[in-house]
């Protein structure tokens, strides 16, 4: 049973779903990659959309509710993928953002061309204050496609990272394709998720990552990475860290 | 490697290795006749050396001795002292350097009632600027007047410079130098980086000794052979850099 720790499933909060309708389908693709639980991620983007945690829970319970009706088995809890500026460490410890699950588990995007110069500080101050960062798709960075050994600085420190399937399978090319089986090498990621937006290309299937996963590193890395990790963010359990392996 | 082969000290307090960290804590005991040494800066030439096995065992042997000791992990980049003894490292020295508030909130008792932990917690992007900060100087002294020694482990020197940093806020420094690994001209190095910044080096610890190769060494302090990771502080290598400081 696969967990999906990053997911634009809510209809009508960002540029994911844009209705229930969509929602509903997006679960019935989940669901034929096993999927059991759904953390809903809308993106929180200070000053521009800024979607409060009511807001994603009630979302939440809607969605849950006409699964149900349709007699889909998938849970969909709240959370959120806070794009990072200075102010977030306030707003994440007053409540204002969204944990993943209300856990201690807080998922963390980076813009797509840089990771902005404080981003060290920003997360450890989280992390002094408890919290636990996930980077959200590092694959997709064009600092760490140039230098993983970003990435691995990040997580020697404890620091959690999070691909996206289809990353793994190619939709964004082949440059994000190798670079996603290198940090799994380095043994720097530790959720692969869907980031699922639409039916389509971006959809909620886990299938052929986790299978691609299976083939290069086996089964327990299967395990680890698309379910007991994910299930430990929902329960608000620490998480085993592989020692990364340094580039 | 299993945690009682790595605290000898405590496990097998007949060995002939324990026996060599007694010998080790009494030479720094009388390493200075007027002002006691009780803070001690472990490094070492490069990364490997053997510091936090020796600082681990000595800080037993002190704390079997009935002193009451603080082993602080000033290993900020790659701590290690949580796992020798088995404790938490979610809080920690970098916790309290940067909440700044009662130290005590973050030590860890061992199974020694003489010893204390204070591991590293949380690795943090700036280790060196953490490590001179002025917090960190009242914490040496604070820590000083409730503990009778005080052992900081540290990076090595010849990478980094925060165990240069950290020689200047206590009464003395130990160099770890592994005996048929590490180049002469490496420690030379060392020691001139820790010249520099005015350390006060009391001595040089000589590890994993080659019992092959024991009967070179004439400042034995007893007659019998040792294992692998055998452990002897070189008292006239100390002296010795003690009269090159003053000259």
């Amino acid at each position: 049973m696969f967990v999906d720790i990053h997911s634009h499933i809510l209809p009508k909060l960002d540029d994911g779903a844009a209705n229930m309708e969509t929602s509903l389908s997006m679960l019935e693709i989940a669901s034929l990659s096993n999927i059991q639980n759904i953390i809903a991620t809308p993106h929180f983007i200070v000053d521009s959309l800024e979607t409060s945690i009511e807001t994603i829970d009630r979302k939440c319970s809607e969605l849950n509710e006409n699964a149900k009706l349709n007699g889909i088995n998938i849970k969909t809890l709240p959370g959120c993928e806070v794009f990072i500026s200075p102010e977030i460490v306030k707003l994440i410890e007053n409540g204002t953002i969204a944990t993943l699950n209300n856990s201690k588990y807080v998922l963390i995007e980076f813009p797509l061309i840089s990771i902005p110069p404080y981003s060290g500080e920003l997360l450890y101050s989280l992390q002094i204050k408890g919290f636990k960062p996930i980077i959200a798709h590092p694959e997709r960075n064009k600092e760490i496609i140039k230098n993983p050994g970003i990435l691995y600085e990040f997580v020697q420190r404890g620091i959690y990272a999070q691909m996206n399937a289809n990353s793994l399978t190619g939709v964004f090319g082949n440059e994000i394709a190798k670079i996603s089986l290198k940090l799994l090498e380095h043994k720097l990621i530790h959720f692969i998720s869907s980031d699922a937006h639409t039916l389509k290309t971006r959809s909620p299937n886990l299938t052929d990552a986790a299978n691609i996963v299976r083939k290069k590193f086996g089964n327990n890395m299967v395990d680890l990475l698309f379910s007991i990790n994910g299930m430990n963010v929902i329960n608000d359990m620490p998480i085993d860290m592989d020692v990364p392996k340094q580039f | 490697m299993l945690r009682e082969k790595m605290l000898i000290a405590q496990s097998n307090p007949k060995s002939p290795i324990s026996e060599a960290f007694r010998v080790l804590r009494t030479n720094i005991e009388f390493s200075s006749v007027d002002n006691p040494i009780k803070s001690l800066v472990f490094t070492s030439a490069l990364p490997g050396e053997g510091k936090t096995t020796v600082i681990s065992n000595l800080a037993v042997t002190f704390a079997l001795q009935e002193k009451r000791v603080l082993l602080v992990d000033g290993d900020l980049r790659k701590p290690k002292i949580h796992k020798i003894f088995k404790v938490e490292n979610d809080r920690g020295l970098t916790s309290f350097l940067s909440v700044k508030d009662d130290f005590r909130l973050y030590l860890k008792k061992t199974n020694l009632k003489n010893l204390d932990i204070m591991p590293c917690g949380i690795i943090p992007p700036n280790p060196s600027e953490l490590l001179s900060s002025n917090i960190m100087k009242q914490f040496i002294k604070q820590v000083t007047n409730e503990y009778d020694v005080i052992l900081i482990d540290t990076p090595p020197i010849g990478t980094v410079t925060d165990a240069a940093l950290l020689s200047t806020v206590v009464d003395g420094t130990i160099l770890i130098a592994s005996s048929g690994t590490v180049e002469i001209d490496s420690i030379v190095r060392a020691k001139e980086l820790l010249d520099q910044v005015n350390a006060n080096i009391i001595g040089v610890v000589i590890n994993k000794i080659d019992k092959s190769n024991a009967g070179k060494y004439h400042y034995y302090y007893y007659n019998r052979y040792y294992d692998e990771n055998d452990i002897q502080i070189s008292r006239r290598k100390a002296s010795k850099k003690r009269r090159e400081k003053k000259i």
